[in-house]
C-alpha cells in the first residue's frame, strides 16, 4: 500500500507465484464446470415431448410415485456405519504410528474408542439396533 | 501426558464425561434428574476453571489454561448452566423428554471451552465445529413442529458453509506461514504493509466464515429464521454461547496491538456498519417478538465488531464487556419467552400484551432484558455501549461510533415500544400460560441479578476483563 515503487515491482512477483496454484485451481474448477454446463447446453437436443420429460430411469418406463415409504432401520444402520466407518479409520491411523505415540497416544486411543463403545451402548439400549418392531410398541402388546 | 496436562484438561473432563454421564444414565435410569446432573457438571467445571492457577501450556493437546480461557470457560459453564435450567420445564411442557437435551447443551459447552483454551488453529477449528454440530441438533430439536426442522436445516446448511471456509481459509494461512500454532501463525500476518496474498486470502475466507457464525451482515440471512424456529431455550444458548463463542475465537486470531488489525480494519469497518444499520432497521418492522431479537442480536453483533475494529486494548476489553452484558441479557430474554411459551408458542409481540401485569415476574425480566438491549442505565447493557463507543472514539473510529450511537437510538424505539405493549391495561385472559417452575425462577433472577449488578458496578468485572487481556 504505502511501500516505496521500486518495493511494490519487487514485491508483485511473490504474488503472483504464491496465488498462481489458486489462480490455475479457480480457473480449472470454473472451466470444467462451465464447461461441461456449455457442452450440455450446446450439443443437447432442446426438443420437449413426453418421454423426454419422463423421468430418467436407465430404460426402464417409470411406474409409481417417486417417494416409497422405506423401512427406518435402513436409515439408521446407514448412519451408525458411517459413525463407526470414521472410527476405524481413527484407529487406523493411532495403529500405523502407535510406537511413535507411545502411552499418551494409547490412553487418547483409549478414551476415543471408549466414548465410542458407550455410544454403541446408548443406541443399543435406545432400540437402535432393533429390526422390527420398536421396544415401547412390542411392550404395549 | 503430564499431571499438568490432565490439571489443565480438568474442566474439559468434567463437561465431557458429564455429558456422557448424562446420556447413558438417561438410557438405563430415564428421568428429570438429569438437568440437575447436567447443571452440576457445568458448575463443576466452572468451578474447576476458576480455582486453577493460570497454567500455560498443555502441549500433546494445543490447548492451554490462559487466563483468557478460565474467564471465558466460566462464562461459557454458566451460560450452559442457565439454559439448561431455563429448559428443563419447557421441554416437559412441548413433550421433549430424554436425556439427549442436557447431553447436547454439555457438548457445545465443551466445544466452546475447547474453543476458548486453544492455542493452535486445529484446536480452535475442532471447537467451533463441535459447538456448532450440537446447535444443529439443538436448533432441531422440536421434531414435532416444523418450523424448528426448517429452522435445523437452514442452521445446518448455512453453518456447513460457514465451516468450509473456515477450514479452506484456515488452510491458506497455514500454507502462507508454514504453523498451526496461533502465536507463530498469526505473528507475521500483523506486520505492517500487511500480510502475503496467501494469508491475505485466508483470512478472507476465515472473516466470511466467523461473519456467518456471529450472523455479521451480509451473513446474517439465517439469523431470523433460526432464532424463530428454534425452541426458545434453545436461541437463549445460540444466541449467547455460539456468539460469544466465535468472537473468542476472533480474539484469540487478532493480536491486540494499536495497530494489529490494520488490514483487517477495512472488512471488520464495513461488516459492522452494515450490521448496525441493517440489524436495527429491519428490527424496527417485525411483529415477532423471536425475529426482532434476531435483528436486534445482529446489530448487537456488529456494536461488538465496532470494538473489534478499533484494535485497542480498549477496544479488546470493552468486546468481552459487551459479550458478558449480552450473554445474561439475552439468556433472560429469551428465558423468560421460554418461561412464558406453553403448548402455543407465545411469540407475536401482540401476545405479550398485559403480561407485565399478569405475569410481574416474567413480564418485568423481560423489559429489564430490552432495557439492557436498548443501553438505558443502570443496565449492563448501558455499559457495554458505554464501553464499545469510549474505545470507539478513543480509537480514532468517529465516523463509526457516530452511527453506531444513532442507530442505537432509533433501537430504543423498538424496545420500548414491546415495553408499552408488555405493561398495557388490556389484559388477556391469560390462563392458558404455563406457571413459573422453580428452575427457571432460579435462572431468571440469577441473569437479572447480573443485569443490574454488573450495570451498577461495573469495576470489578472490568477489571477482570482487563487482566485476562
Amino acid at each position: 500500500m504505502n511501500e516505496a515503487p521500486g518495493q511494490s515491482v519487487a514485491g508483485f512477483v511473490p504474488v503472483m507465484e504464491e496465488l498462481f496454484p489458486l489462480i490455475v485451481y479457480t480457473a480449472m474448477a470454473l472451466l470444467l464446470v462451465g464447461g461441461l454446463l456449455f457442452a450440455a447446453w450446446w450439443l443437447g437436443e432442446r426438443r420437449r415431448d413426453p418421454v423426454k420429460d419422463a423421468a430418467y430411469e436407465s430404460g426402464v418406463i417409470p411406474s409409481g410415485t417417486a417417494r416409497l415409504a422405506c423401512p427406518v432401520p435402513f436409515y439408521l444402520v446407514a448412519i451408525f456405519f458411517i459413525v463407526f466407518d470414521v472410527e476405524s479409520v481413527f484407529i487406523f491411523i493411532w495403529a500405523v504410528a502407535w510406537d511413535l505415540l507411545g502411552i499418551p497416544g494409547l490412553m487418547h486411543i483409549t478414551v476415543f474408542i471408549c466414548v465410542l463403545l458407550l455410544g454403541l451402548l446408548w443406541l443399543w439400549r435406545k432400540g437402535g439396533l432393533d429390526w422390527g418392531p420398536a421396544r415401547e410398541a412390542r411392550s404395549e402388546e | 501426558m503430564t499431571l499438568v496436562d490432565l490439571w489443565i484438561m480438568m474442566p474439559f473432563l468434567i463437561i465431557g464425561a458429564g455429558s456422557l454421564a448424562v446420556l447413558i444414565g438417561g438410557a438405563f435410569l430415564p428421568g428429570r434428574y438429569l438437568t440437575g446432573v447436567g447443571t452440576a457438571a457445568a458448575l463443576a467445571a466452572a468451578w474447576w476453571a476458576l480455582r486453577t492457577p493460570p497454567l500455560p501450556l498443555a502441549p500433546f493437546l494445543g490447548i492451554a489454561a490462559t487466563p483468557f480461557a478460565r474467564f471465558f470457560t466460566v462464562l461459557f459453564c454458566l451460560t450452559a448452566a442457565a439454559a439448561l435450567l431455563l429448559s428443563h420445564s419447557y421441554n416437559r411442557r412441548r413433550n421433549m423428554p430424554g436425556e439427549e437435551y442436557p447431553a447436547t447443551i454439555l457438548f457445545a459447552a465443551l466445544g466452546m471451552t475447547v474453543l476458548a483454551a486453544s492455542v493452535n488453529l486445529l484446536t480452535l477449528f475442532l471447537g467451533l465445529e463441535a459447538l456448532t454440530f450440537a446447535f444443529y441438533i439443538l436448533t432441531a430439536f422440536d421434531r414435532e413442529r416444523p418450523e424448528s426442522s426448517e429452522a435445523g436445516m437452514k442452521y445446518l446448511l448455512m453453518g456447513a458453509t460457514a465451516a468450509a471456509f473456515i477450514a479452506f481459509g484456515m488452510a491458506l494461512i497455514y500454507a502462507g506461514t508454514g504453523t498451526l500454532e496461533l502465536t507463530a501463525a498469526m505473528r507475521p500476518v500483523f506486520v505492517p504493509g500487511g500480510p502475503a496474498p496467501l494469508v491475505a486470502a485466508g483470512w478472507g475466507f476465515l472473516l466470511v466464515g466467523i461473519a456467518f457464525k456471529v450472523s455479521l451482515v451480509p451473513a446474517h440471512l439465517w439469523t431470523p429464521d433460526v432464532y424463530q424456529g428454534s425452541p426458545p431455550p434453545v436461541t437463549a444458548f445460540l444466541s449467547t454461547g455460539s456468539k460469544a463463542a466465535a468472537f473468542a475465537a476472533l480474539l484469540l486470531l487478532v493480536p491486540a496491538s494499536a495497530t494489529g488489525a490494520s488490514f483487517l480494519h477495512a472488512p471488520l469497518w464495513v461488516l459492522s456498519f452494515l450490521s448496525m444499520t441493517v440489524g436495527n432497521l429491519a428490527a424496527l418492522r417485525q411483529r415477532n417478538l423471536k425475529r426482532m431479537l434476531a435483528y436486534s442480536s445482529i446489530a448487537h453483533m456488529g456494536y461488538v465488531a465496532l470494538a473489534l475494529t478499533t484494535g485497542s486494548v480498549a477496544g479488546y476489553v470493552a468486546v468481552v464487556l459487551y459479550l458478558v452484558a449480552y450473554t445474561v441479557t439475552n439468556l433472560s430474554a429469551f428465558g423468560a419467552i421460554a418461561s412464558l411459551s406453553g403448548d402455543a408458542p407465545l411469540e407475536n409481540i401482540d401476545d405479550f400484551r398485559g403480561i407485565g401485569r399478569s405475569r410481574p415476574f416474567r413480564g418485568g425480566m423481560i423489559a429489564l432484558a430490552l432495557f439492557s438491549l436498548a443501553g438505558i442505565p443502570p443496565t449492563v447493557g448501558f455499559m457495554g455501549k458505554f464501553a464499545v463507543f469510549a474505545a470507539a472514539l478513543r480509537g480514532g473510529e468517529t465516523v463509526l461510533a457516530v452511527i453506531g450511537i444513532l442507530t442505537a437510538v432509533v433501537s430504543v424505539y423498538y424496545y420500548m415500544r414491546v415495553v408499552v405493549v408488555l405493561y398495557s391495561s388490556e389484559t388477556e385472559p391469560a390462563a392458558s400460560l404455563p406457571r413459573l417452575a422453580l428452575p427457571e425462577t432460579v435462572a431468571l433472577a440469577v441473569t437479572g441479578l447480573s443485569i443490574l449488578l454488573f450495570g451498577l458496578f461495573p469495576n470489578r468485572l472490568l477489571l477482570l476483563i482487563e487482566q485476562i487481556m
